[in-house]
């Protein structure tokens, strides 16, 4: 375990050394608040139209109509274009931890130490892991403040953040993956967005599937398994499923260092 | 083990694809040896330390390096080796003392063995002054003595060196040849070059590879000192050239 931690503080070194870990630690603290304050603001102005309204009509007067609450009209966007900001960031933070050792010809170093496969790897996914434990952190900063000062829910935005975690966790393997399998970072990073974009949401080739398929494709799409976190419900299937893809892309990175021994 | 050796290579292959690499190569290095492994560009030394050092798998064959079979006990194999690769390349975000650190807690140091031995090396290979730079950004002749220290942090039974003073002016060769000469006192040292004068200043015994396969073996007096193995090369270029044409 010690072996795993001083290649985590290694990795952590080098990721905070790099200036993408800072763009992306800003880009998701500005797009968060963005989207955030944008929402919320949408979401007032629609408040205050229905009380203009409600006044005028004498009728309905403080009943919201269906849909109209803070978790569908402010929660929900948010982590959803949140999420789709995590798709275009992690990619750019996972190219270059298994593929910038070898176009910088370190891996001769890290592969005759005495560490296992099993250890490099680990190492490499648990320091992306705790990097990206602060980005989400950064992005709850806004959403916390906001629920301090106007008596909000705690609950769905904790489980929002939950969400939001484990589809990076799971996004930063498919990236790692693509990572150890590329020869180069740019590769990896696009080859990681393809992958990404392709699981998000498989609702666009439900059209040419049949019951069966749709269902299956609609369990395997990332998005399915974020809707019940922003309602402040976080499913044991979801995290599951979110744990399972971070176990494939880990296995499987894994594998790579190991064939790439025998080549 | 051979009797009092520290490496047995047996019947080792490595190959690429339709190229054999390395074809059927044994040998055995005594312990306490500085052993020289020679051969032109692309004879094979670079894929045998690569193999040696576990950092690739070899197609067929046994390694066995202090006792260990390399294929069966790759961890504990390389707990007792060190390894300074062709033009090292080091980790532009770590300082040379974080470099240190780094490998040395990877190989189960304690914090106070590990900063004693540090302060060792650092005035040991002359790192003073660039201890607590980024090590990535030092140059050659630094980055060959900072590669050279963290092969050697644990205290190794054996050191691989893979062209340990390539691209090193004659002042830093010089230096690093002295370095090497310490190292011995201590470790089996396993030289890849293809330097004869390096080879014959600094090795005991001495492995011709050609091709991927044995060409020569034995103490330099016995492969006729610097000219002798000098010869050797001139024949094998020969050949290669009437082939080519």
């Amino acid at each position: 375990m010690r072996a795993v931690l001083t290649v985590v503080r290694k990795e952590l070194t080098g990721l905070f050394a790099s200036p993408i870990a800072y763009i992306a630690l800003t880009a998701m603290a500005l797009s968060m608040s963005l989207f955030f304050l944008d929402n919320l603001k949408a979401f007032n102005a629609q408040i205050m139209l229905l009380q203009t309204r409600s006044a005028f009509d004498q009728i309905g007067a403080g009943v919201l109509p269906p849909g109209l609450n803070l978790f569908e009209q402010v929660l929900l966007p948010t982590v959803t274009e949140t999420a789709l900001v995590l798709l275009a960031v992690i990619p750019l933070i996972t190219m270059g931890m298994f593929c910038e050792e070898r176009t910088r010809r370190t891996d001769e170093l890290l592969m005759t130490l005495p560490l296992s496969d099993t250890q490099v790897a680990a190492g490499k996914f648990l320091a992306t892991f705790v990097f990206l434990i602060s980005v989400v952190a950064i992005t709850a900063l806004l959403p916390a403040i906001s629920a301090a000062h106007t008596g909000l829910d705690p609950g769905p935005i904790v489980a929002s953040l939950v969400g939001l975690l484990f589809l990076s966790f799971a996004l930063a393997s498919l990236g790692l993956l693509c990572s150890a399998l590329a020869t180069n970072q740019l590769v990896a990073a696009l080859s990681a967005y393809a992958v990404s974009m392709a699981i998000l949401d498989f609702s666009w080739l439900m059209e040419f599937t049949g019951n069966t398929a749709d269902r299956v494709l609609q369990f395997l799409s990332l998005m399915t398994h974020m809707a019940s976190f922003p309602r402040g419900v976080i499913s044991l299937a979801d995290l599951v499923y979110f744990m399972g893809l971070c176990l494939a892309g880990f296995l499987l990175a894994r594998v790579s260092l190991t064939l790439e021994r025998i080549h | 083990m051979a009797n009092g050796s520290v490496v047995d290579v047996e019947n080792l292959w490595k190959d690429y694809g339709p190229l054999h690499a390395l074809a059927d190569v044994s040998f055995s290095i005594g312990e306490g040896e500085v052993f020289g492994l020679l051969g032109r560009n692309g004879s094979g030394k670079t894929t045998l330390l690569r193999i040696l050092t576990g950092y690739r798998l070899p197609t067929a064959g046994s390694v066995r390096v202090a006792g260990l079979d390399l294929a069966r006990k790759s961890l504990a194999v390389r707990r007792r080796i060190g390894y300074m690769p062709e033009h090292p390349q080091l980790y532009a975000d770590l300082t040379v003392r974080g470099l240190l650190r780094f490998i040395a807690n990877v190989r189960g140091m304690s914090r106070s063995d590990r900063e004693l031995r540090i302060d060792e090396l650092t005035s040991h290979f002359g790192l003073g002054a660039v201890i607590d730079r980024l090590a990535g950004h030092c140059s050659k002749g630094y980055r060959a003595r900072i590669s050279l220290a963290a092969a050697v942090i644990h205290k190794p039974t054996v050191v691989f060196l893979d062209e340990p003073t390539d691209g090193l002016d004659p002042e830093q060769r010089h230096q690093t040849h002295e370095l090497i000469r310490a190292l011995a006192e201590a470790s089996t040292v396993v030289l890849s070059s293809h330097d004869l004068d390096e080879v014959g200043v600094l090795c005991s015994r001495a492995l011709v590879l050609d091709r991927g396969c044995v060409s020569r073996l034995g103490t330099i007096e016995e492969l006729g000192g610097i000219a002798g193995i000098a010869e050797i090369f001139r024949q094998t270029h020969e050949r290669d050239k009437e082939q080519v044409e």
